[in-house]
């Protein structure tokens, strides 16, 4: 398959590729951990937009991860790359798969798009999430106020890669 | 589905066709919208899928109803209102309720308040539901005037009017007209007219309570605005009686049907389907019990202010610091209350922003200088030009000022985002203040002496610049009270925080409280030579008000000194760690994909542009951590903050509680120094600024 990018303790890493009961079954799978379900939208527009960034871990040919970001042009003065959802299946938690999509999806940020610094979000009690963005050197730039309906307050983070992400917006625009 | 065909799979077929994998898009057409057209006839997101009962379908408002009825809705209506601003929105919780949907529909065809009847019931129901909705029409202004939409609050209205245009006094007559018809009837039990009195008095004490930002305070005159206070002792008697009685048996007769996803589906709604939501009746009193608990100490403390300074210490001790123990009513009101349309504060005729911006300068620098009389001594077309430099500075202070205010009344999240915009606003300040200042001097000789020396005092630069470290410092420490720090970062924000404040009590010393108490020498010696009894008193008044700003210099000054002495032994405690193995503030963790530089530039980007004071570097970090630490000395410090500080003079209740909290966070790191181990996480201490390390 084309969509193939390597293998690791023989799960398979791929690029996604649009057709309907992959994307059946990543809906199904991202949905289950949305907070809020109205998000799907936002996921879909991703993926259609910004198929290249979109990769999904299969064992046996049944996808057990996935991660979905975007790329967007932050003020006008940086490129930005944002992870807008992760998710591994549960019984294949803890053995580092995460943590390889998220190195992948940057990996190919930087090469693709030559972006300035990647950028997500998590609730403040996801602590799963934050230790594996923590361990990667994502900081916590700002706390948003009861960001998710309902629920709880959410963390920015930000991994910077450029010089560009030193400098303040106010000093970049020109 | 009937008269549906499923395309799901062409659309599919189609989309292999397309190149690169990419979908095509006309600007004219907005995928998000297009994704959802995408989700119709799917339950989980398409709202005309609700499927509604006959009850529900057939609601009729215009039925009637009895007393049990009316108290079971109207304790739904309050339970409503209170869930709505507990982080949720206006069509799952209060437009839930028919009786509410058709008031705003109607309104939207007759611009009139709906009445459901014209028996006594009906009419009773009629103005508290029509109360509630202009109560909800009331918050959502308040909301889009000063609250961030989705954060604080969510609106969702559906493309409804919340009676708007309704005065509400007309809606306040028809409530208290329900209240005497209720103690009026004659068919009812006696304990049931006792609950529905109570509840229409409470909806009434609710419409009331928007009176705070429309009440004019003359600052420091000391008017308790009695009326409005009697309202909110009221309003909190009326809940602690509504809060003793068991509304299940009544919640039980209301109307099936009544509350339901009828307007979900009905009314123009851009929402995915989402469930009722309802706070318990517990959680609905107590709600309603601090809110009016607020409202009255804002409006206490407010108006026994005495002076600048207390108004200084209630904004940084009341409102700043607690503020997210305000309900988001209370939070909305606040700032209204605080600063209105015509830039009045507290709605004063006379006590507008500028009187603010050049007050809380006064209050530091500013007091009995020659910028604050504008006595130039210069030719009338250099005065002229002055005068209108000057003006141009006085604006720009104002908008600082303006800043200043909105930063404390804002949750604690957007507080530091706010603080970090205005750092770029108060650094370019200093820098045209200063400018101005000394072109001042060297043009006209206008100038005080600092001391006995030739300095120059530059009050104005100097007000701005002590502005910006309190800012500075605040981001940093703000940033540990709301978790954003990783642990191998907290070294260096205590250290940075350390930084700072060693510059702030420079300044304080050698500049602010120097400055001022020279100030009053020369006023003492100026009294001396006096004969006159009128110009004694004259100074005596300024004597008065420059003792009055060194009392609160001094009090800032032993908030800062503490903060000074706490960094720094925090910072030192840290290091020892560092020094001794049990943590690691050099180098980042195996698997970081960014060096310790790059998040140390980072973390303190907001400072990168700072011009004074010079921004620290990432190698100026490193050698610090090479310092040698002596144990001792920090024991010492921290053993002796207890005896030091005292606080007498300090008269704010909040501002006493947070000066002892940072007092006891010394003795906790006293204990803490008799642990060996490893560095490993970061708890609840006594205060948020100092967390206690595990
Ligand atoms: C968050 C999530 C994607 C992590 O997936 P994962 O494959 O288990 O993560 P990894 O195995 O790559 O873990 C990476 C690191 O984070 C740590 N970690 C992950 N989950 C953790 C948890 N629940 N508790 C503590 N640590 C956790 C691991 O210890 C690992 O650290 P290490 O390299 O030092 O051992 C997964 O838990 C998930 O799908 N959660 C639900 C959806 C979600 O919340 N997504 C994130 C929102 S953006």
């Amino acid at each position: 398959m084309t969509d193939h990018l390597f293998t690791c303790d023989s799960l398979t890493y791929h690029r996604f590729n649009l057709n309907e009961e992959e994307f059946k079954i990543i809906t199904n799978l991202v949905s289950q951990h949305l907070s809020e379900p109205y998000s799907i939208y936002v996921y879909w527009y991703f993926i259609n937009t910004w198929p290249q960034y979109c990769y999904t871990v299969k064992d046996e040919g049944k996808i057990i991860g996935v991660i979905i970001s975007k790329i967007n042009n932050h003020k006008d003065v940086r490129i930005r790359g944002y992870i807008g959802m992760l998710v591994v299946q549960d019984d294949y938690r803890k053995r580092g798969i995460a943590k390889k999509l998220v190195k992948l999806t940057i990996e190919n940020m930087i090469k693709d798009d030559k972006v300035d610094e990647i950028s997500l979000e998590t609730e403040v009690i996801n602590k799963g999430a934050l230790r594996l963005y923590e361990s990667l050197g994502f900081i916590k730039t700002k706390r948003l106020f009861k960001y998710y309906l309902n629920t709880h307050d959410a963390f920015r983070l930000i991994l910077p890669i450029s010089e560009k992400s030193f400098k303040r917006i106010a000093f970049l625009k020109h | 589905m009937e008269g549906f065909i499923d395309i799901t799979s062409e659309i599919f077929d189609s989309v292999n066709q397309i190149a690169n994998n990419k979908v095509v898009q006309s600007p004219l057409f907005d995928l998000l919208e297009g994704a959802r057209a995408i989700e119709v006839s799917n339950k989980k997101l398409d709202t005309g899928l609700i499927e509604l009962t006959e009850e529900e379908l057939n609601f009729n408002c215009y039925g009637k109803v009895n007393i049990k009825q009316c108290i079971g809705i109207l304790n739904k209506l309050l339970r409503s209102l209170m869930s709505w601003l507990d982080h949720s929105s206006i069509p799952v919780t209060l437009l839930s309720c028919r009786y509410v949907q058709e008031v705003v529909e109607q309104y939207l065809k007759t611009s009139k308040m709906t009445e459901f009847g014209d028996d006594g019931f009906s009419r009773i129901l009629s103005s508290a539901v029509n109360g509630v909705v202009k109560f909800i029409g009331i918050m959502i202004t308040v909301g889009n005037t000063v609250l961030y939409e989705e954060e604080d609050i969510t609106t969702r209205a559906l493309d409804m009017n919340f009676l708007n245009e309704i005065l509400i006094d007309e809606v306040i007559e028809n409530l208290e007209r329900s209240i005497k018809i209720t103690n009026d009837l004659v068919s009812a039990d006696d304990s049931h007219k006792l609950i529905l009195t109570h509840q229409l008095k409470l909806i009434l004490s609710i419409v009331q309570s928007p009176i705070l930002f429309n009440l004019q305070i003359e600052l420091f005159q000391g008017n308790p605005y009695e009326f409005f206070n009697i309202i909110l002792e009221n309003a909190i008697d009326t809940v602690k009686y509504l809060n003793k009685i068991n509304f299940e048996e009544f919640e039980k007769e209301v109307p099936v049907g009544c509350f339901s996803k009828y307007c979900q589906k009905k009314l123009n709604n851009h929402n995915i389907p989402g469930e009722l939501y309802m706070i318990s009746q517990e959680s609905t009193m107590k709600n309603l019990e601090d809110i009016f608990q607020q409202l009255k100490s804002i409006l206490i403390k407010s108006t026994s202010l005495k002076n600048i300074a207390c108004l200084e210490n209630w904004l940084d001790y009341d409102v700043q610091l607690q503020i997210n123990k305000y309900h988001v009513i209370t939070r909305g009101f606040l700032q209204l209350y605080l600063i209105r349309d015509d830039q009045s504060i507290l709605g004063s005729p006379t006590f507008k922003l500028s009187h603010l911006s050049l007050e809380l300068m006064n209050n530091c620098t500013l007091a009995n200088t020659v910028y604050s009389s504008r006595n130039w001594n210069i030719n009338i077309n250099d005065c002229k030009k002055l005068d209108e430099d000057y003006n141009k500075i006085l604006n720009d202070l104002d908008i600082i000022a303006y800043q200043l205010i909105i930063i404390k009344c804002n949750n604690r999240c957007r507080q530091r985002q706010l603080i970090n915009k205005n750092l770029i606003l108060l650094d370019s300040l200093q820098v045209n203040c200063e400018n101005f200042e000394i072109s001042n001097y060297n043009q006209f000789k206008i100038n005080d002496k600092l001391s006995d020396t030739e300095e120059l005092s530059l009050p104005l630069t100097s007000f701005v610049y002590f502005k910006k470290l309190q800012l500075m410092i605040d981001f940093l420490l703000l940033g540990i009270e709301l978790e954003l720090y990783n642990l191998v970062e907290i070294y260096s924000i205590y250290w940075y925080s350390n930084y700072l404040l060693k510059h702030l009590l420079n300044h304080f010393s050698t500049r602010i409280i120097t400055f001022n108490n020279n100030k009053l020498v020369r006023l003492n010696n100026k009294r001396k030579k006096l004969k006159n009894a009128s110009q004694k008193i004259q100074i005596d008044m300024k004597r008065q008000q420059l003792i009055d700003v060194i009392k609160h210099n001094q009090q800032q000054l032993a908030h800062y000194q503490l903060l000074y002495r706490l960094t720094d032994n925090v910072t030192k405690i840290l290091r020892n760690h560092h020094i001794e193995g049990r943590a690691n503030f050099s180098e980042v963790p195996k698997d970081f994909l960014i060096n310790f530089e790059k998040m140390f530039r980072l973390r303190f980007k907001p400072f990168e542009s700072i011009g004074v004071p010079k921004s620290l570097t990432f190698d100026e970090y490193l050698i610090s951590l090479k310092e040698p630490v002596s144990l001792d000395a920090v024991i010492k410090d921290l053993e002796s903050i207890k005896q030091d500080y005292k606080f007498e003079g300090v008269e704010n209740q909040n501002q006493l509680e947070w000066m002892r909290s940072l007092v006891k966070s010394s003795l906790m790191y006293l204990l803490h120094l008799n642990s060996d181990q490893e560095l490993r996480s970061l708890t609840e201490g006594y205060n948020p600024y100092f967390p206690n390390f595990k």
